[in-house]
């Protein structure tokens, strides 16, 4: 029997995964320079980004592989924020490697594999395809986590994060064993078919636990988020904007098509314990990221805190919540891939400027990254007229509407702490002067064009909210 | 139930599994552990074969006893030289933490058995004798008619993840 295959349903995955194996052949020249890796890597994700957004204008759905795989409007718009946030990295990566020569071709060649395997994820219609492409992601990551082998920091995020990214595995892993046990099949439509309400076998209950363990690990929820504070401080720092970015984002898109297509019946035991949990990873996020000195780890606990901001969505758990988390996904991708470039930014001759008290004085000296942060930060705090306002403000309004009150009290109380340590940096930056005169190397230009991108993103999300909230509450499943 | 040959095999592999285990859990050295797993990985070999599983029975044989079994005694082997450390557990083992881990085990062990007891398709169950045919040739034909095709590829990739990032981690840095 031959298989029939609708090429054009897979065109995004297929010109990334075109891409990577023309990225690993060209990587074996010597000849050649290999900063064109990189913009190889960026016109490949470019191509894609294009063509998903073709097809999710189109409205293209279909499924492929026997059910497995399925092309919505909702996988559409996670592959955009995927691209988006690939591309945005590796603009800001390259003047990052070169500066001290590091290996390019396995850079960019694991960061498009692990895009590829968000990709995957988000269209993952069957349990054993999101597992796949959460391990081709992971391994990719772990890998990137430990790229700088000379930097010990570096090697121990490595491990730190295979270990503990193994254990998560794990219990995802498990947690399908189970839900196979319970429902029969690992397809997610199916799987919504065999759990008829009367029918809440506690194997399904705990196969669902065992799932948000492990997606809690995977987008860093409170209480398993212990790895990454570390791993982002450890990890080269284009790299800790790539794990905050897009990984999360497709930890999420698997989270999401899991417990709302297919245990619609369990979402009374799933959302008491999703509303927990976010209450419990804003107010942990936040409150640690207060005490931090390094700005590394403040941004770490601060996108613990936005995942809490993103568990909202899930917990309202309606139309709205979804299109919502989604807008909040894409919007908070943008500004954190920015805030981790603005401390790319920040070079001096001795190294990077990691401490937050490296920043005194900046407001003047280096009015160009000043106003980068203060951009990224603002809007991570939601301050309008920013994209992180316009976030917040849908995120919120959806728990409204499904009845979660004190959930946006908590979520409100929240933002507030957090413009606490957002804006104590801008102020560092305007109103303090450096203890010492630190002499900053020149802006690399193709880390500006990414944070000009990422900045014009940020400022055109927050002043036109429709222009990505519609396609948001048009990709609803 | 009548005592047969068969059923006396199948109950010397479940008490080989379930004792190996035990002792891998409780013995102290490291290499007494691993040699008490592989027992444990061959009766739980054996009982897929008992299940008419022989290609999964195969693959356990191949890959946890020659494959991970070995590269834990390799793991053992090397860091005890490198590192001169002793390969004995003799840290002590806290009372809360054996509290914490029994209480985890027992549950699960609660819910397997639970989930036995409450799905009557299992209890109705009779060995009718009928032999299954062998699975590999079915398992090669699911993979490559289109149903678990997906699957196949993704796997290719991932390996290709592993090789590059074993070699990369493996060598010493070269820069550009």
């Amino acid at each position: 029997m031959p298989i029939e295959i609708n090429w054009q349903l897979l065109m995004p995955e297929l010109i990334i995964t075109l891409t990577l194996l023309i990225v690993l052949v060209f990587d074996l020249f010597d000849s050649i320079s290999k900063a064109i890796l990189g913009w190889m890597t960026i016109v490949g994700a470019g191509i894609a980004l294009w063509v998903s957004i073709q097809m999710h204008q189109a409205g293209t759905v279909g499924t492929q592989f026997n059910d497995m795989f399925k092309v919505d409007n909702f996988s559409l718009f996670f592959n955009i924020i995927f691209l988006v946030s690939t591309i945005l990295v590796a603009l800001i990566s390259m003047s990052y490697l070169s500066r001290d020569d590091r290996k390019q071709g396995p850079y960019y060649l694991l960061i498009l594999l692990a895009t590829l395997g968000m990709m995957l994820m988000a269209a993952g219609n069957e349990l054993i395809i999101v597992f796949l492409g959460l391990e081709l992601m992971s391994l990719s990551l772990y890998v990137l986590a430990g790229y700088f082998r000379d930097n010990p920091a570096s090697s121990e995020a490595g491990m730190k994060y295979l270990l503990l990214g193994a254990f998560a595995s794990a219990f995802f892993l498990y947690g399908i064993a189970l839900i196979y046990g319970g429902a029969g099949t690992t397809n997610v439509p199916a799987i919504a078919e065999a759990i008829t309400a009367p029918n809440k076998s506690p194997l399904l209950l705990a196969g669902m636990f065992l799932l948000i363990v492990g997606f809690g690990f995977k987008v860093a929820i409170v209480p398993f988020h212990q790895w990454a504070p570390d791993v982002y401080e450890g990890a080269p720092t284009t790299i800790a904007a790539f794990i905050s970015a897009g990984p999360k984002a497709a930890g999420f898109a698997a989270f999401l098509r899991i417990f709302m297509e297919a245990l619609p019946s369990l979402q009374v035991e799933w959302s008491s314990v999703v509303i927990v949990l976010a209450m419990l990873t804003m107010t942990v996020g936040n409150v640690i990221a207060i005490a931090q000195t390094s700005i590394k780890r403040m941004l770490a606990y601060s996108s613990i805190a936005h995942a809490g901001y993103v568990l909202i969505g899930l917990a309202a758990a309606n139309n709205d919540g979804i299109s919502s988390a989604m807008l909040y996904l894409l919007v908070y991708c943008v500004m954190n891939i920015g805030a981790f470039g603005a401390v790319i930014l920040a070079k001096t001759e001795d190294g990077e400027s990691l401490m937050i008290s490296d920043y005194a004085g900046l407001g003047l000296r280096k009015p160009l990254l000043a106003m980068f942060m203060t951009i990224m930060l603002l809007s991570l705090a939601g301050f309008p007229p920013t994209a992180g306002f316009v976030g917040k403000f849908y995120v919120f309004k959806s728990a409204v509407q499904a009845g979660h009150i004190w959930l946006v009290i908590v979520g409100a109380i929240n933002t507030a702490i957090s413009a606490f340590y957002y804006l104590r940096v801008v102020v560092t930056m305007y109103m303090r002067e450096p203890e010492e005169e630190l002499s900053f190397t020149a802006y690399p230009s193709t880390l500006v064009v990414g944070l000009v991108l990422a900045a014009i993103g940020v400022l055109l999300i927050g002043i036109l909210p429709s222009l990505m909230l519609t396609p948001a509450q048009n990709s609803v499943f | 139930m009548e005592f047969t040959l068969k059923t006396f095999i199948f109950y010397g592999f479940a008490l080989m599994t379930v004792a190996s285990a035990l002792i891998v859990v409780t013995v102290r050295n490291i290499v007494h552990a691993a040699f008490s797993l592989m027992v444990t990985l061959f009766g739980v070999a054996g009982l897929y074969v008992f299940l008419q599983a022989d290609f999964l029975a195969a693959t356990q044989v191949i890959v946890y006893v020659g494959g991970i079994l070995v590269l834990i005694l390799f793991g053992v082997m090397m860091t005890s030289e490198r590192f001169d450390m002793p390969i004995q557990v003799k840290g002590h083992i806290e009372r809360g933490q054996l509290f914490l881990g029994g209480v985890i085990a027992l549950a699960l062990l609660m819910l397997l058995l639970t989930v036995i007891a409450n799905t009557p398709a299992w209890k109705n169950l009779t060995d009718d004798g009928t032999e299954l045919p062998p699975t590999t040739a079915r398992i090669g034909e699911l993979i490559l008619n289109g149903q678990f095709l997906l699957p196949f590829e993704v796997v290719s990739v991932l390996l290709l993840v592993a090789l590059i990032g074993a070699a990369l981690i493996s060598r010493k840095e070269v820069r550009d």
